[in-house]
């Protein structure tokens, strides 16, 4: 992913602030014959506090979430952390082209689509009948 | 369907929070089934805010109404249409419909309630009607 090195720098600076939850994010996957779509719930991260890194075999979905609660406010019901990480690992099968993979946010979800190679793809062997 | 009535209590507050830091309190909570979608909810002398955690739903299918001072939240995340061949790997996610409702603490002029969804969080700004925000009685003196 061309946009890892840049990308490193938020993410040291979220790593300094230890009281934050680290939370695992919920995911689906989708897998066919040609791509690995995986989806994550990400609510509250924007695309900027969003790092996604390729490591080896390891892909790593890191995110953060802050919804300050306003200046003179008092909280009165509190069912979600304001202030929270996300982190999540994953590792990836010989069949991921690692050149190809693509990330978008929306609505605080994250869309990876991993392509496989084209030579990985899984081919449909057909059977006759002897 | 399911509508879930909870009020927003603003004299006896529960806030999970005070226990983050206790692990028993986690390890408690896994068991106790949650409301969805999960909310903050804070105040001050002329407003109340309530935050919503729904990730994924487009902003048509979001539906904030308040009536009779009564909050009520509605919303729709839709399934992943598959396609032939597409099979699940993980599916920890979740779709559906859910709606939320809460008894406000003080009359809110429907009017001037807005919403903003952003990153997943939809944001509910509720003013205090003009009438309930306290005015100071000037006392004459005799």
């Amino acid at each position: 992913m061309s946009k890892e090195l840049e990308k490193k720098e938020p993410a040291t600076a979220i790593e300094k602030n230890e009281n934050t939850t680290v939370l695992t994010p919920r995911v689906d996957i989708i897998e066919n014959a040609t791509q690995v779509l995986v989806t994550a719930d990400l609510p509250g991260v924007s695309e900027k506090s969003l790092n996604v890194d390729l490591e080896g075999n390891t892909l790593e979905i890191k995110g953060s979430s802050e919804i300050p609660i306003p200046d003179g406010f008092t909280m009165t019901d509190c069912e979600f952390h304001s202030k929270k990480r996300y982190e999540r690992q994953f590792t990836l099968g010989d069949a991921i082209d690692r050149e190809k993979i693509t990330a978008k946010m929306s609505n605080g979800v994250l869309s990876l689509v991993l392509p496989k190679n084209a030579k990985q793809q899984a081919r449909k062997i057909e059977v006759k009948m002897g | 369907m399911i509508t879930i009535r909870k009020p927003l209590s603003m004299w006896n507050p529960w806030n999970t929070l005070t226990n983050s830091n206790d692990p028993f309190s986690d390890f408690f909570d896994s068991f106790v089934e949650r409301e969805y979608p999960p909310i903050n909810a804070m105040y001050n002398d002329t407003m109340l805010i309530v935050q919503f955690e729904v990730p994924g739903i487009k902003s048509d299918n979001i539906d904030v109404r308040v009536k009779n001072d009564t909050l009520v939240f509605k919303g729709e995340r839709k399934d992943e249409a598959l396609a032939e061949g597409d099979s699940y790997m993980k599916d920890e996610r979740g779709f559906g419909t859910f709606s939320r409702s809460f008894a406000l603490p003080f009359h809110v002029n429907p009017e001037q309630v807005t919403a903003n969804y952003k990153d997943g969080i939809l944001t509910v700004k509720l003013p205090k009607a003009q009438e309930e925000i306290a005015r100071k009685i000037s006392i004459k003196a005799d």
